[in-house]
Parts: structure tokens; C-alpha cells; sequence
């Protein structure tokens, strides 16, 4: 495991890179694209499982940060979907310059996953597989669910009654700034119109159903196969998910070996 | 204390270190935008959370304080974050203050400063101040929240609070709630036993536990670290008021090295911007009053 800074002065990330332990011919590359906000804090333990779990299963693997976000350089306040876009961009290039892969994979969690949906179809000569891990399908629902998760979440004390608002205007969305262009960058998300430029292989897995995923589910129904079926769904944890002190520090491993097991 | 940066200023340079004898403990030093280095200061993980911190607030501390003057370290312990386990042989605790040593070697070595700053939250608060009752190069200890014992003034207060709640005389006029079940369970329903409490909590009642924090405690004042304590009401299950760890540790001579704060309102995670710039304004403040531009902490 290699911890390192990549990117520029201007707009550093923070990488993880786990070379393979396993040789497997032809060299296979996978960048792992995070959620957002805290759910990026939550999952970490799971992404860091997921790459081992990869890497020791013969691919590249490179985890990082978006910028505002992590150990990236930036302020929370600064994460735009067009610059997380860019990141996956600049993540993809160097995962290929340090493999010598032709392609790479992309596995994203949550909005990561959407990010990951459209960037692969914006270029999707130099994707091989994607995989969509717990999908935002469409951001209207995503940030109600933002705002629900910022009214309810567990933290030992009353939440205020009305959400509050950080000096600049920011929601506080369980720790985190939400403003309102991030808002309604977020609200307009869509991934449906994205699916048909997808390269070939591309898998959904899902452990904590949304009322979208059923209408992604009915749309997709008519693509997959029953021996390669673009859905499915796993009895398991929200990797990006804790209701502290009851499930702290979960672990998927279902979720995680289902990944890997599509993967190889 | 350095002047810090205004809100143009470039950006601290960080950089990633593998600490540790294996190389593997994985960090972050942000170093400092000022000529002077002020005193290092080393954050330790919250629980499970890797090095950035709940609400990534390890990372907007560190470059605070490295625009003050002082190197900040965050990195993880064996088994969390990004630092794989360090020994199968030696319980976490071990190993985890063998490895805050090391990172401290790290920075007495690299950066020529031999007098540091444990921060933790929580289990972080714990390590800080048994490592500083080992290390007297701890120059000073943040502790946010350490697991304290209950005192007989902790479980009055608690009780009192619980008879505020008009929960209590729902549950009793109709039967539900944990007291209810409890009695079920005892005269032999099929209820389950209720869960107690919210987990495992810590149970430091005991002389045992008593007598091995109070000896940790007076080993870190005795070593020359000053203290600064912080409890939250969001952990209120285990204290609730300000005094509780003078009268937990009731054979402790803190001396004049001990700073007492009660954020009532504050949960344990510092949730809300307002509480953690709060926290933010009052370590700033504390630092302040304990450095010199040399970077040693007065006493």
C-alpha cells in the first residue's frame, strides 16, 4: 500500500495505491470512486477492505480523496460534482501511467457511483467495468435523504429544530457544509440518461434499497440476462451508513466479496 | 505564538509519512507556514475514525495550526484508517502507545523538536494521556471527553434528569419501557432482558479502575504535561458535569496544569460548526496562554 499526494499545487489529492499481489496476465486496474460528505468518513473502513480484498486478487487499485475532501487539499465547501469529475479523470490517468493497464475499472459507492457513471460514459474507450455500488439514481431524492440523515442521525443530544445554517448560508448537513450550489448541482443529478453509453460491462449492487432503484431496476430489466444480470441486490450493511453505537466500524463482507467475485 | 496566516495565505505543506518501525503507520505532517516552529502537536484517532476526523475536523485543525506556527501530525493506529495492524502478539493498547512513541521519535528526528501535543477525542483522549504518564516529552495533553468514572453526584444528576423527562411517566402508566421489561424478564416472561444501556459502556467504578487512572493521571501532571479537559453532554452516559474528573480521581494533585470545560450543549462529536468553532476559539486560546515562540509549554 502506497499512501501519496497527486495533482497539482493548485488541486492536490490524496491516493492510496495497492498494487496487486497476485499476478493475473494481462495487467487489470481499478479506481474506487467515494461518496460524499459524511458518508465518505463512514464507508472509509469499507473502501480500504474493498481495495485489499481487490488488490489481493490481482488489480491495481487506486482509492483517493476528491478535492474538499479527505486529505485532499480544499475545503469542504469547495467540492463541485464538475471537479469530483475531474478528480475520477485525473485518478484514471495516473492509476494507468503506475499500472501500465490499457483501461481501468471504476467502482463508486453511493454519489460516487454516479460520478463514476458519467464520467465512464463521457469516455468509455478507456473504461472496462463499472461497477455501481449502493447508486445515487436521481439527486432530488439524494438530497432529501441528506437533509432526512441531518434530522435524525444519532448524536446524544436534541437536534435543533430547524436545520441550522453555518454564517455563509450553508446547511449543516451532519458535519458538514451543504451550500446551495452543491444543493442544486446534487439536485439535478440523473443517471438514467447516461446508461446506454456505458461500456459493456457495468453492474449494479445494492444492499439498502431506494424508492429509485425500483425504477432503475424496471428499466434495466429488459438489458441484463439471468446469468449476467445488471442488479442485485445483497442482504448486508450500508457500508455508507452507521447508527452509532450500533453498528460502528460495519463491514459489508458480503457486499465487498460480491464486488470482487463480478470483478474477477 | 506566531501571527496566523491571513485568508490568502498559500496553503500549508503536507506531506505523507509511513511512521513506525515497519513503515506502515500511515500520516499526514502538515508543517507550518511560519518561520518559527511552534510546538508539534499529534492527533490521535477517535475510535474507529481514520486520521481525518469526524466532519474531516483533523484536517481544518491541523492547517489552522500550522498557519499558527506548529507541525501537526494526524495519522492512524495498527488496524485503522490506512495503517495495517502492527502486532498480532500485543493487545491494541500496546501497540498503539508503542506507535505514538514512534511518531513522536519521528518528529524529534526530522523536525528537531523534542516537546509535543497529544489531542485525541474519546478512546484518543484515553491513549493521549496514558502515553503521556510514559513520555515526559508530552509537553501538554487536549482531552476531549475521556472515559471517566461516575461519580455519586454523576448518577444523582442523571437521575434527576431522567425524572424530567415525561417519557418516563408514559412508559410507567402504560407499561413499556426498558424498567417494565426489566421486571417482566425478572418474574419470568418470555421478554428478553433489555439491552443495558446504549453498549458496552465502560464500567471504571471499580477501586481497580480508579486507582489505575488516578496513577496515569498523576504520572502525566508529575511529568510536566499540562492538561486541557473538555467533556461534551453528548456523552452524557457517562458525564455530566465539569468537576466530575476532580471528584472521579479525587487523589490527583493536578496543580495549576489542569484547564476544566463543559460544553453542555455540544454532542461528542462536535456535530454542529458553531460548537466546533467553539472548541476551535478555546484550543487556539489554550495554546496561546501555554506557548512560547520556542515552542516549549510554560508551567
Amino acid at each position: 500500500m502506497n499512501p501519496f499526494f497527486l495533482g497539482n499545487s493548485k488541486r492536490r489529492l490524496f491516493g492510496v495505491y495497492h498494487p496487486p499481489r497476485l499476478s493475473r496476465g494481462a495487467e487489470r486496474a481499478v479506481v474506487l470512486c467515494p461518496p460524499f460528505g459524511h458518508e465518505y468518513i463512514y464507508s472509509h473502513r469499507s473502501m480500504a477492505r474493498l481495495a485489499t480484498t481487490l488488490a489481493a486478487a490481482g488489480f491495481h487499485v487506486l482509492r483517493f480523496d476528491y478535492f474538499g475532501t479527505g486529505d485532499s487539499g480544499g475545503e469542504a465547501r469547495d467540492v463541485t460534482l464538475a471537479g469530483c469529475r475531474a478528480d475520477i479523470d485525473m485518478a484514471i490517468e495516473e492509476l494507468l501511467d503506475m499500472s501500465g493497464a490499457d483501461r481501468v475499472s471504476l467502482v463508486g459507492l453511493r454519489l460516487g457511483a454516479t460520478l463514476a457513471v458519467e464520467v465512464a460514459a463521457s469516455d468509455p474507450q478507456r473504461i472496462d467495468r463499472v461497477v455501481l455500488w449502493d447508486p445515487i439514481i436521481e439527486g432530488e431524492e439524494y438530497v432529501a435523504a441528506l437533509f432526512e440523515a441531518a434530522a435524525t442521525m444519532p448524536i446524544g443530544i436534541e437536534h435543533p429544530h430547524n436545520l441550522p445554517r453555518t454564517p455563509n448560508g450553508e446547511y449543516e448537513i451532519c458535519g458538514f457544509p451543504l451550500t446551495d450550489s452543491q444543493r442544486s448541482e446534487i439536485a439535478g443529478v440523473d443517471i438514467m440518461p447516461h446508461l446506454s453509453k456505458l461500456p459493456r460491462r457495468w453492474f449494479t449492487l445494492v444492499t439498502k434499497p431506494l424508492k429509485s432503484h425500483e425504477i432503475f431496476r424496471s428499466a434495466l430489466d429488459a438489458e441484463g440476462s439471468p446469468e449476467n444480470p445488471r442488479f442485485e441486490q445483497v442482504e448486508d450493511r450500508a457500508a455508507w451508513k452507521e447508527d452509532w453505537p450500533l453498528n460502528a466500524g460495519n463491514v459489508p463482507a458480503l457486499a465487498i466479496s460480491r464486488i470482487e467475485a463480478w470483478m474477477t | 505564538m506566531n501571527q496566523p496566516q491571513d485568508g490568502n495565505a498559500k496553503p500549508p505543506r503536507e506531506q505523507v509519512v509511513l511512521f513506525g518501525a515497519k513503515q506502515s503507520l500511515c500520516g499526514i505532517v502538515t508543517h507550518p507556514t511560519t518561520k518559527t516552529p511552534g510546538i508539534p502537536i499529534v492527533v490521535l484517532n477517535t475510535g474507529i475514525i481514520h486520521r481525518v476526523g469526524h466532519h474531516r475536523m483533523y484536517v481544518t485543525l491541523a492547517r489552522r495550526w500550522a498557519a499558527q506556527g506548529h507541525p501537526v501530525v494526524r495519522f492512524d493506529f495498527g488496524g485503522i484508517g490506512d495503517s495495517p495492524v502492527q502486532s498480532d502478539e500485543l493487545p491494541p493498547l500496546d501497540a498503539n502507545l508503542i506507535s505514538i512513541g514512534e511518531v513522536c521519535d519521528w518528529v524529534e528526528s526530522n523536525l528537531g523538536l523534542s516537546r509535543f501535543v497529544l489531542i485525541g477525542l474519546c478512546s484518543g483522549a484515553d491513549h493521549s494521556v496514558i502515553y503521556a504518564a510514559r513520555d515526559p516529552r508530552v509537553a501538554g495533553v487536549v482531552l476531549i471527553d475521556p472515559t471517566i468514572p461516575r461519580t455519586w453526584q454523576f448518577f444523582l444528576r442523571d437521575t434527576l434528569s431522567r425524572l424530567k423527562r415525561p417519557v418516563i411517566y408514559r412508559n410507567i402508566l402504560s407499561g413499556r419501557g426498558s424498567t417494565w421489561a426489566r421486571i417482566r424478564h425478572l418474574f419470568g416472561g418470555k421478554a428478553p432482558e433489555p439491552r443495558q444501556g446504549e453498549f458496552a459502556q465502560p464500567q471504571l467504578e471499580t477501586p481497580e479502575a480508579i486507582a489505575f487512572l488516578e496513577e496515569t493521571y498523576q504520572k502525566a501532571v508529575t511529568n510536566g504535561a499540562e492538561m486541557l479537559a473538555v467533556f461534551t453532554g453528548g456523552h452524557s452516559f457517562q458525564h455530566n458535569y465539569r468537576r466530575q474528573l476532580l471528584d472521579a480521581l479525587q487523589k490527583v494533585d493536578f496543580g495549576e496544569q489542569l484547564d476544566l470545560h463543559y460544553f453542555k450543549d455540544s454532542d461528542h462529536t462536535f456535530t454542529y460548526l458553531k460548537h466546533r468553532e467553539r472548541l476551535f476559539a478555546l484550543l487556539d486560546e489554550w495554546l496561546e496562554k501555554k506557548c512560547r515562540t520556542t515552542g516549549e509549554i510554560t508551567r
